[in-house]
């Protein structure tokens, strides 16, 4: 388990921001969180592309809106709210497509290349599979908890939930999870 | 010698447990997962060291489907085109914003100028008229010229002259005047 970023490591940015020094600031917090957005884009919309895009239109948002951050939540949680609000509208935007085009589950080649069946590796797949059939929460958060190297804080502060929720989600998770892989063992066993 | 729970029962108690425990140890939680009992209990427990051989398979398997994906190299680069254009895009709107406050401006201005003159030229004249009737009609003393034809001795003119200009000037002031202030009581 590691540790997330302390919500004081923004305090540069934030005294830049007072300043007004928007553009100064702007090139601080891209590289701190670029990523991070990007992954729970990811985790979210579960296409490479769309969550790339997102992440663009995140940090368009963020550098419009950086002038009005009044600070009165963390940055980084402010950003967080703004990528989690960006993809529910990518999410509710793609929904009628996909059920028009009757392709329910149209996510990345990429994903479905992890997922792809690997005849030596049969774990990864039988996993990708089963986190499908996970509840979209459980799904989220296991997903992002293992892009984010197992950091309990950071899939948190992402998710905006409490530290105990999400350790409560990825546990039932787990647990779902073993349930599942024992219950596709027994299928293909034929018991 | 490890053990293993024996009813159905006992074993759901001992998932109740066991289980939260087992992930947060497995997660490095320490404390939550109250290490040293733990670790005691799964030395002596089968069930538990299934689970956790279960959970470790499971921890890799996880790993594995879900790597951090990367951006794209030029995602820094497409973004900061963005933002320029958005600058642009916000010059563009302020220079608008001015030029259309500056229009507004001088619209409103001469606006005022307009009803100004529209109250103050009617209302200079008015002002004259009123003063030469107030002036013929209530000065039946003759007191005004008198102190018309004392002051055009003295400059050296015509007395009705002088009489009527500063009739007329007077007139022109205090309606013109009174026009100003009605025409901005009316805006």
């Amino acid at each position: 388990m590691t540790l997330g970023a302390a919500p004081q490591a923004d305090a540069d940015l934030q005294a830049l921001l007072q300043v007004k020094k928007y553009r100064e600031g702007f090139a601080l917090l891209l590289p701190r969180y670029r990523e991070k957005v990007f992954r729970l884009s990811f985790s979210m919309l579960r296409n490479h592309a769309m969550a790339e895009d997102t992440t663009q239109d995140v940090f368009l948002r963020v550098w419009r809106a950086l002038p009005g951050f009044a600070g009165q939540s963390s940055l980084s949680t402010w950003i967080y709210a703004i990528t989690r609000n960006a993809c529910l509208s990518e999410l509710r935007k793609k929904r009628p497509t996909v059920s028009m085009n009757g392709d329910e589950d149209e996510y990345d080649a990429e994903v479905a290349a992890l997922a792809s069946p690997d005849p030596d590796d049969s774990a990864t797949v039988s996993v990708t599979q089963l986190l499908d059939q996970l509840p979209e929460r459980y799904r989220q958060a296991v997903t992002l908890f293992y892009m984010e190297d197992k950091s309990y804080e950071l899939t948190a502060e992402s998710l905006g939930l409490p530290l105990g929720t999400v350790k409560a989600l990825l546990h039932r998770a787990r647990k779902r999870l073993i349930e599942l892989t024992r219950e596709s063992q027994n299928a293909a066993s034929g018991c | 010698m490890p053990r293993k729970p024996a009813s159905p029962q006992s074993l759901a108690e001992h998932h109740l447990e066991w289980n939260d425990r087992l992930q947060d140890w497995l997660d490095g939680d320490v404390e939550a997962a109250d290490g040293d009992v733990f670790e005691t209990h799964l030395r002596d427990c089968t069930l538990c060291q299934q689970r956790l051989e279960q959970l470790s398979q499971l921890e890799t398997a996880l790993f594995a489907a879900n790597p951090a994906p990367s951006l794209s190299t030029s995602f820094d680069a497409r973004l900061f085109e963005q933002i320029d254009a958005v600058n642009e895009e916000q010059r563009a709107a302020a220079r608008q914003r001015v030029e259309q406050e500056l229009q507004d401006n001088l619209r409103a201005l001469s606006r005022s100028w307009r009803r100004t003159w529209a109250f103050v030229i009617p209302g200079m004249i008015g002002g004259i008229v009123l003063a030469f009737a107030l002036i013929g009609y209530v000065d039946t003393l003759g007191l005004t010229g008198q102190l018309a034809a004392q002051g055009a001795n003295d400059l050296g003119t015509n007395a009705t002259t002088l009489q009527a200009a500063l009739t007329g000037l007077m007139g022109a002031t205090i309606g013109g005047f009174m026009a100003g202030w009605i025409a901005k009581g009316a805006d």
